[in-house]
């Protein structure tokens, strides 16, 4: 093919992309009834490479999200109910002993359920610190070590972690450098009065998800790769930085606002998170350049895990999400 | 890129604008605001710098503002992208203008499409107010400036000086009107002088203040002046004389022009111009060799006396002097009477009527009828001139007297002559003019300089009169008149009439030497 043809070939690529992902959606709202915005952060996760975390209370739909969401891509998937006795290699999986043909004894990996390219990490703050670091090379590397042997994970693999926020009694709080290989931490709402009453009235027709499969493992990848070419001005590429740095109350150029209300600021991660998912969520909106608006739209899901706010924040019952949204306000001023 | 060019033109224009309205503002602020000192005289300079500086300061504004707003293709992108939300597309299209993949294409179409759909292409002009409210406040300054002038605060009203007339200067003041009325000068002349200064006494002895004083002077001056200032009436005279543009006319009129000959010691020019008059009528001969009858003399002489006699008579006319006054008599004598010397006991003709004797006298008896004529007119124009003269002096005299008993600043009297160059050097003679007269800058007196006396009604040296002064003045002093205040003040006024004034950083004692 010549060039001409290749670059032909590549628009219609890109053109292509917000069609494929509108019926994604179009699938998913067959079985999920409202939490449109969870929905359009968790394909731009899937898409740009990167985990969720996901916080709400029990029922809210988050297991069958994930389950429409594999059926949809065409994507095995596979749910871990973290509990306190769950250990790392039920996640990752284990050597067993088997006897060969010959008799012989031989050990044989058995992968976990840790081996899918969709992983419902459910309650992940119920398991132990130990069974919990196990998901970060997982999560981090796409690779699993069991006995000195590494193994691959498929790709495209994506990890959507639940947690409730309301029962803190036998939990582990996820340390910082787990949060921080999560892109979003979502904040699951329970749903409307009109979306409750759509979730009742569907669910008593059937339980069982009719969400068809639109695209698979290898489209996921190559709209990865589409959304990697997007490209990001200076201007919008100092922004992010910029945030992200305005979360530090230690840098002497941070924010007020950071100074004022956080403890401690956002890792880079958290930048480039916010770049690669912008990319993701510019084509997904038909655009093919990265907005201001694409990084101010993402900011509190990148940032809400990875900051903290200190005692005056709180005794001034400033949420994380406030205090987002005002050093996104300050840092917007400058740019 | 091209809708994009097109945006760069607009904001072109725009910027264009602004930097206008800066200029006109800041220009016309600056312009006005200096317009308005120099009006108020902070600044003393000419209002034209203030248009001068005003056109700079609009050149100057205007291109900082052009410069700073114009900005670059990246501002302009940055510009479109935030007022037409546009998501840096724009900005991204700009900056990957050149860049080459299927991403970047698309991205600029739609950076392309996006800016096409705009409906309202125009540029954000919410603070264009700003722009225009500095021109029109600029304006406002300006117009300020152009309307409104200084109010100059009243002047505040000078002092009141108080008055009184002492008894030296009323005795002073009737001493002056006893020398009047001993002068020469006509008598007519006199008595209105005499009223002038008789009213003088009246209304200074009313007066309580100086400028009351100063009124009364300056009335009294005027009206001594106006009856006594004859020199411009002989000017005139003289001019429209010397007018009438034949060479005889023009004879008389310089021959007028000397009567008053010993004032300038200028006998000979004198002499010269009768005797140019006298030429006018003599019968040259002719060319040589023609034959020259008695009759020919006889008509060439009648025509020239008739016709001197005419323009004599038309200019006395034209000249506006009274038919009263001595001159305007003399002339008209010397023109037309049968008798003009009655003082010499002879019998003499006028012109006009000599030129009707010639034919009976014959040309030889008639040119010396004609030395007769001009000899009575020599006697009666002197008389006339010399009553011009006394009446001149005389008034010159007490206006000069008035003012130095009131300490007033003493007038300088000027008497120009018609003619100022001397007869026959060169043929240089020419009128300065008819006008004349009057007070103006003139020399002062040496101590051996010919000056008018009033009591005699002579020219004697100014020494003398000064030493009769102080003589009367020491006499007066020593029978004890004056008290020995006055009588310090009158010495110290005769030390500087004697000895001129002090320099400017000696001091002068008991200066009010009007006493």
């Amino acid at each position: 093919m010549s060039n001409a043809e290749n670059q032909a070939l590549e628009i219609e690529r890109v053109k292509m992309f917000s069609e494929k992902v509108s019926r994604v959606k179009e699938e998913l709202s067959k079985d999920v009834v409202g939490q449109e915005d969870i929905i359009n952060h968790v394909i731009i996760a899937i898409v740009a490479g990167g985990n969720v975390l996901l916080e709400g209370v029990p029922g809210v739909g988050k297991t069958r999200l994930v389950r429409s969401l594999g059926r949809v891509l065409g994507l095995p998937f596979s749910r871990i109910q973290f509990t306190p006795d769950l250990m790392p290699s039920d996640v990752t999986g284990t050597n067993v002993i088997e006897k060969d043909e010959n008799g012989r004894l031989n050990t044989k990996f058995n992968p976990g359920p840790i081996f899918a390219n969709l992983v419902l990490a459910d309650e992940i703050n119920r398991a132990t610190p130990k069974t919990q670091s196990a998901m970060l090379e997982v999560m981090q590397e796409h690779k699993v070590t069991v006995a000195k042997q590494t193994y691959e994970i498929k790709e495209p693999f994506f990890v959507l972690a639940t947690e409730n926020p309301i029962e803190q009694d036998g939990t582990y709080p996820l340390p910082e450098a787990q949060m921080d290989r999560f892109m979003f931490k979502l904040i699951v709402k329970f749903p409307a009065k009109k979306e409750l009453s759509d979730i009742v009235r569907m669910t008593q027709k059937t339980m069982l998800e009719t969400a068809e499969t639109v695209v698979d493992g290898e489209t996921i990848l190559e709209m990865r790769r589409l959304a990697s070419t997007v490209p990001v001005i200076d201007e919008v590429l100092d922004y992010a930085t910029d945030l992200v740095s305005n979360t530090h109350p230690e840098l002497e150029d941070s924010c007020s606002v950071a100074k004022k209300y956080v403890k401690y600021g956002a890792s880079p991660r958290a930048a480039q998170g916010l770049i690669t998912a912008a990319k993701v969520r510019a084509l997904m909106d038909g655009r093919y350049n990265v907005a201001l608006d694409d990084i101010d739209a993402l900011a509190p899901s990148v940032l809400r895990h990875r900051i903290k706010v200190n005692y005056t924040a709180v005794n001034e019952k400033l949420t994380v999400d406030n205090v987002i949204s005002m050093i996104i306000k300050e840092t917007r001023k400058g740019h | 890129m091209n809708i994009f060019e097109r945006y760069k033109g607009k904001a072109l224009v725009l910027v264009i604008i602004k930097a206008l309205l800066i200029g006109i503002g800041v220009g016309s602020l600056v312009g006005g605001a200096l317009l308005l000192l120099i009006k108020h005289e902070v600044i003393l300079t000419s209002p034209m710098l203030s248009l001068l500086f005003g056109f700079l300061s609009f050149g100057l504004s205007f291109l900082i503002v052009f410069l700073s707003l114009k900005g670059n293709d990246k501002m302009l992108a940055k510009r479109l992208d935030k007022q037409f939300d546009l998501k840096e597309k724009m900005q991204t299209m700009l900056t990957h203008r050149n860049s080459e993949g299927a991403i970047y294409e698309l991205q600029r179409q739609d950076a392309n499409d996006s800016l096409e759909k705009i409906k309202n292409k125009s540029f954000d002009l919410k603070r264009i107010w700003i722009y225009i409210l500095s021109a029109v406040l600029g304006l406002a300054v300006l117009i300020l400036a152009l309307v409104i002038n200084p109010v100059k605060p009243e002047p505040e009203p000078e002092p009141e000086i108080p008055f009184k007339l002492s008894e030296l200067q009323e005795a002073a003041l009737v001493e002056l009107l006893d020398y009047i009325d001993k002068s020469s000068m006509i008598e007519a002349s006199k008595e209105i002088i005499k009223a002038s200064v008789n009213d003088l006494i009246t209304g200074l002895k009313l007066s309580t203040t100086a400028k009351e004083k100063n009124m009364y002077m300056e009335q009294a001056l005027d009206e001594i002046y106006e009856e006594t200032d004859n020199s411009s009436l002989a000017l005139e005279l003289m001019s429209e004389v010397w007018a009438q543009n034949t060479d005889e006319a023009r004879a008389l009129a310089i021959m007028l022009n000397y009567y008053d000959w010993p004032l300038y010691d200028e006998w000979d020019k004198y002499v010269d111009s009768v005797a140019k008059l006298r030429n006018e009528f003599v019968f040259d001969g002719g060319e040589e060799g023609d034959v020259v009858s008695e009759e020919d003399k006889i008509s060439f002489m009648v025509n020239k006396l008739s016709d001197l006699s005419s323009k004599l008579l038309t200019a006395i006319t034209k000249s506006k002097i009274s038919e009263n006054d001595e001159l305007t008599i003399a002339l008209k004598r010397f023109a037309e009477a049968n008798e003009v010397n009655e003082e010499l006991g002879t019998k003499v003709l006028g012109l006009s009527a000599l030129a009707k004797q010639v034919e009976v006298l014959g040309y030889t008896e008639a040119q010396r009828a004609l030395d007769d004529t001009i000899l009575a007119l020599n006697s009666i124009i002197y008389k006339a001139l010399s009553d011009h003269k006394v009446n001149t002096d005389t008034g010159e005299y007490a206006m000069t007297r008035i003012c130095e008993l009131f300490n007033y600043p003493i007038p300088q009297f000027e008497r120009p002559r018609f003619i100022k160059t001397s007869v026959g050097e060169g043929g240089g003679e020419e009128p300065e003019g008819s006008g004349g007269g009057g007070i103006g800058a003139g020399p002062t007196f040496g101590s051996d300089d010919l000056v008018y006396d009033p009591n005699t009604g002579e020219y004697v040296e100014y020494g003398e009169i000064l030493n009769r002064y102080y003589t009367l003045m020491y006499g007066k002093t020593e029978a004890g008149v004056y008290t020995e205040e006055e009588k310090l003040a009158l010495e110290k006024y005769f030390a500087i009439l004697q000895d001129g004034f002090p320099e400017e950083n000696e001091e002068i004692q008991g200066e009010d030497t009007n006493e």
